[in-house]
């Protein structure tokens, strides 16, 4: 028995009386002519006229068939059956969604075991018409089965189903198979989790989701009795850095999960494949130490390190980076100045930015309507000092620069004028300006502006925070920029006035900083205050970072592949282009069409997955439990998409109304109407 | 004289053709059917010596005091033509194609009084004669007004009749005209083509000239029918269902044959056959037959 999805359509079939009462109103009545003799219709074909009438019975029919087959198209027709909802969702008297956790912690001896038990247990005690998904998660959850009935074809799935390197997110994987059940129709829908239930995977719910009304959640926890005493917890290390001949720092955070001390831990940290130095550490029972290495990094290109805490082995004890050390980094400095003067800001940014041949910077400075496209496209950073003027084709290679992840530092100074600033870099500037302002203005006597409000937690002026790294109160403003349009942009410190003074604003992959008082000692004393090198420096360095890739990748991250090269991962496997996930700890190589190595991915696990500490069962189940049902679960019975069955059904039906519209024109067009 | 045949319009028209009616109707009343007889007239012809049975009112005195002998006067006769109007009524001459037009029977009889208006009009001595499968109405010629008026009263009160049967009611008309004179047949001649060819044969044997109007609708000639049709015999009540497209060519096979088989047959017995279409003005029709007369001299 036929059944149809929208059954009002049905009332469509009505339009099949149109074609039957055009077909009265124009068909060819017999007209009863009374003539004068009928001595001249000899030969009067009785065949033809029947013929005829046949042929248009049959158009008839036609054109009824195909208003009949458009109304029952449109009113979705199939066949019910007792396994397939009228949506085509398949239809059972009791659904389970089986998540099971494969993060990292799973990994620890036994506790995949006594989840496959638990799962096992629960599946071959589900009754004849229950039918069963499972869903795996680690930061990430996926469908590993489908819903089906065949317990079977669970179990062997479940079977190969095995714990990754991956952190761990419950509700991520929860929200997953909720998602699983509303696809399929059943009395009793049901999720069985079945993890660790660590902490570190619930602790960031914001309570925002609750499960569908309907939908019961049971979880199951795998009680792991033995654990790792320590692990990783955190880690920071440069992930790239500007040749300098200088120790780079890195930081390790050890977390005990032990019940007891444990001292004299050693930690190594390997560079190059070379031991380079090892600590030891004394781990405090359920906290955490710090380890903490410089090196220099002398390679050029990449330089993978490992960072082992013990003696090696234990889960979540080693650390993989990889730390790109770059050259130079390239300064141009457009001058808008004309001529040369020791007073003005190309000067002293030319001067503070290579004060030694040591000096990281590569700087080149130039007049800035001699500057061409050509001039912007090596450098990682432009300085546009005093500049409020640019060709298109100036502008579009500035334009690269930020695209490229480089920065452009604008510094306004006297030679430029607010409109055409704002005209020319309008989309480039943080911001743009209004007029310049003497100290006096909003001051008494001569005093002088100052900087106040400055956001030490921006990684630009953190190191500032730090003493004996720089003091900004000594720097004195006479003048300065007020600027505007600046709701785009971040403010990171401000004259005493409450004026912006140093704004910044992310553009494509860049940044772009401005100073509203360039370092002119007619503007302000900045150039001759100790402060001025390092904050150049500091601003520089971070402009020119983003140039480099990243390089830190945990577990469940797609790692980019650049077109024209392949992916090798810690087992030597290749991968084309395009993206791969990381399935696994360790390095992985991205390689030119040569299979030389152009850069290397450190990939770890999540840090923290080796904690024990569990969340509440019960305090799960209360935050996800979904709202009091209130009614019939509407969402089932409209929602969702078209089955497979009625999908077919629906096509042949309108397969058929296309034949028969065809068959039409092709009849029509060969009966004579008359 | 107030009658819906002899629509004024017609007539003047008519009247307007004088110089063409005045050699047209001498020739078709009087010069190409003067009279061998002689009559009684008004206008002298000869003088016949007197023998016994002559009227002693036409003796010639003057002559008889010039030549002492009887002579009596002849005179010739201004009326010489008896013209017979054999008018068909039968059911197939009430069809007409058009509502608004005239019925085959209804331009019969404007026909038949446009001629018998001439004919009187020249002193011919004009009857009519209606008949379907029977006569159904003899008017013996006459040559008055008030036999006209007979005539138009008659032909105003004409109702289509029974079956044609041309051949019957011709023959037996036949043997009531003794005396010579002109049969015009206005009929549609929707009969055997034998049997009309057989009865006008027999009017050429009693000495009659003849002529054959045939009366047919122009929708009988084109066959304009498209839809589905089924037609009814107006005189058999039988009926057939016909797809007009597909039957066109065959119907009007048959129709030239049967025309084509009149015209030879009205050749045959030597008489003038004209074929009218009822969408053709009246007017245009006679004038077109007096002209056509004229030219056979």
């Amino acid at each position: 028995m036929i059944s149809f999805q929208n059954p009002y359509f049905l009332i469509g079939t009505g339009a099949a009386a149109i074609p039957i009462l055009i077909f009265l109103l124009t068909r060819d009545r017999i007209k009863k002519v009374a003539f004068s003799t009928l001595r001249f219709f000899a030969g009067t074909s009785a065949t033809l006229i029947k013929r005829k009438r046949w042929q248009e019975a049959v158009l008839l029919a036609m054109r009824v068939g195909v208003c009949v087959l458009l109304a029952l198209a449109f009113a979705r027709p199939f066949l019910p059956s007792p396994n397939v909802t009228p949506q085509g969702q398949m239809r059972v008297g009791r659904a389970v969604a089986v998540v099971v956790d494969v993060s990292a912690s799973m990994t620890r001896p036994g506790a995949f075991d006594q989840a496959r038990q638990i799962i096992k247990k629960t599946v071959d005690g589900l009754p004849a018409d229950a039918a069963v998904t499972l869903v795996a998660f680690d930061r990430t959850p996926r469908v590993e089965l489908p819903w089906t009935r065949d317990t079977a074809k669970f179990d062997g799935t479940l079977a190969v189903l095995q714990p990754g390197s991956g952190g761990t997110d419950i509700v991520a994987a929860v929200r997953k198979a909720d998602e699983a059940l509303e696809q399929i129709a059943a009395d009793d829908k049901q999720i069985l989790l079945v993890s660790d239930m660590q902490r570190i995977g619930w602790e960031g719910f914001q309570g925002s989701w609750k499960l569908h009304a309907g939908v019961t959640l049971s979880i199951q926890p795998v009680k792991v009795d033995k654990t790792v005493d320590y692990a990783i917890a955190d880690a920071d290390y440069p992930q790239s850095i500007v040749k300098d001949g200088q120790g780079h720092s890195m930081t390790l955070r050890i977390a005990c999960y032990a019940q007891q001390a444990i001292n004299n831990v050693p930690v190594t940290l390997t560079l190059n494949g070379k031991e380079v130095e090892t600590q030891r550490v004394n781990l405090p029972a359920g906290g955490n130490a710090i380890a903490r290495f410089t090196s220099k990094f002398e390679q050029i290109g990449d330089n993978r390190g490992v960072i082992q805490v013990g003696a090696g082995g234990a889960l979540g004890s080693t650390l993989y980076f990889n730390t790109r050390v770059v050259p130079k980094i390239a300064v141009l400095i457009l001058s808008g100045a004309a001529g040369s003067s020791k007073a003005d800001a190309a000067f002293f940014l030319q001067t503070a930015l290579t004060p030694t041949e040591e000096s990281p910077f590569v700087v080149q400075t130039l007049p800035a309507e001699r500057a061409t496209a050509t001039d912007v496209a090596g450098a990682s950073v432009v300085m546009l000092a005093d500049v409020d003027a640019a060709s298109p084709g100036l502008k579009a290679a500035l334009r690269g620069v930020l695209e490229r992840g480089g920065g452009l530092l604008f510094l306004p100074g006297s030679h430029v004028t607010a409109e055409a600033f704002s005209a020319t870099f309008g989309e480039l500037a943080p911001c743009g300006l209004r007029r310049t302002m003497a100290a006096s203005e909003t001051r008494r006597g001569d005093a002088k502006a100052m900087l106040t409000r400055i956001d030490y937690d921006n990684p630009i002026l953190e190191v500032f925070q730090r003493p004996h790294f720089g003091d900004f109160s000594a720097v004195q403003f006479e003048r300065y920029w007020e600027v505007t349009d600046s709701q785009l942009s971040k403010v990171l410190a401000r004259f005493d006035d409450g004026r912006p003074y140093l704004l910044t604003r992310s553009i494509a992959n860049g940044n772009s900083i401005l100073w509203a008082s360039p370092p002119d000692l007619r503007w302000n004393n900045l150039p001759t205050r100790a402060i001025f090198l390092p904050f150049l420096h500091q601003i520089t360095r971070t402009l020119a970072q983003h140039t480099e890739p990243q390089t830190r990748y945990f577990v469940g991250d797609i790692l980019p592949v650049p077109a024209q090269s392949t992916l090798s991962d810690p087992a030597g496997q290749l991968h084309k282009d395009g993206g791969f996930m990381a399935g696994q700890t360790g390095y992985y190589a991205v390689l030119d069409g040569a299979g030389k190595v152009m850069l290397t991915y450190a990939v770890n696990g999540d840090m923290g997955e080796m904690n024990p500490a569990v969340v509440d069962v019960a305090e799960v189940q209360a935050a996800l439990a979904p709202p009091a049902r209130t009614g019939p679960d509407i969402a089932a019975h409209v929602a969702g998409l078209a089955g497979q069955a009625g999908k077919e059904f629906w096509l042949y039906t309108v397969a058929a109304v296309l034949l028969l519209t065809v068959s039409e024109l092709v009849v029509s067009n060969r009966v004579a109407r008359h | 004289m107030p009658s819906k045949y002899l629509n004024l319009e017609v007539l003047s028209r008519i009247d307007n053709l004088q110089l063409l009616a005045k050699t047209v109707v001498e020739g078709f009343i009087q010069g190409l059917h003067r009279s061998p007889f002689h009559g009684s007239s008004v206008e002298f012809s000869e003088h016949r010596q007197y023998s016994p049975g002559d009227e002693i009112k036409h003796i010639d005195w003057k002559v008889f005091a010039k030549a002492d002998r009887y002579y009596v006067k002849r005179y010739e006769a201004e009326t010489n033509m008896v013209c017979n109007i054999l008018l068909d009524a039968s059911a197939s001459m009430n069809y007409k194609s058009n509502p608004e037009g005239l019925s085959k029977l209804e331009y019969a009889s404007y026909l038949a009084a446009c001629l018998a208006y001439f004919m009187i009009g020249q002193r011919d001595a004009t009857g009519l004669a209606i008949f379907d499968d029977k006569v159904r109405t003899v008017l013996p010629p006459r040559l008055s007004q008030t036999h006209m008026q007979h005539i138009l009263a008659e032909l105003e009160d004409l109702k289509p009749g029974a079956e044609t049967n041309i051949a019957g009611p011709m023959n037996a008309l036949a043997d009531t005209q003794k005396r010579r004179g002109l049969m015009v047949v206005i009929s549609d001649l929707l009969d055997d083509v034998e049997a009309i060819k057989s009865a006008l044969q027999r009017f050429r044997f009693q000495g009659h000239n003849i002529i054959v109007f045939q009366v047919m609708d122009n929708a009988e000639l084109t066959f304009p029918f498209k839809a589905m049709t089924q037609f009814e015999d107006l005189e058999t009540g039988g009926s057939t269902l016909v797809s007009p497209e597909s039957m066109r060519g065959t119907y009007m096979k048959e129709l030239q044959k049967f025309l084509v088989a009149i015209e030879k047959g009205c050749a045959d017995v030597k008489a003038d056959y004209k074929l009218f279409d009822t969408k053709t003005p009246l007017e245009v029709a006679l004038s077109e037959y007096l002209f056509r007369r004229s030219q056979i001299g």
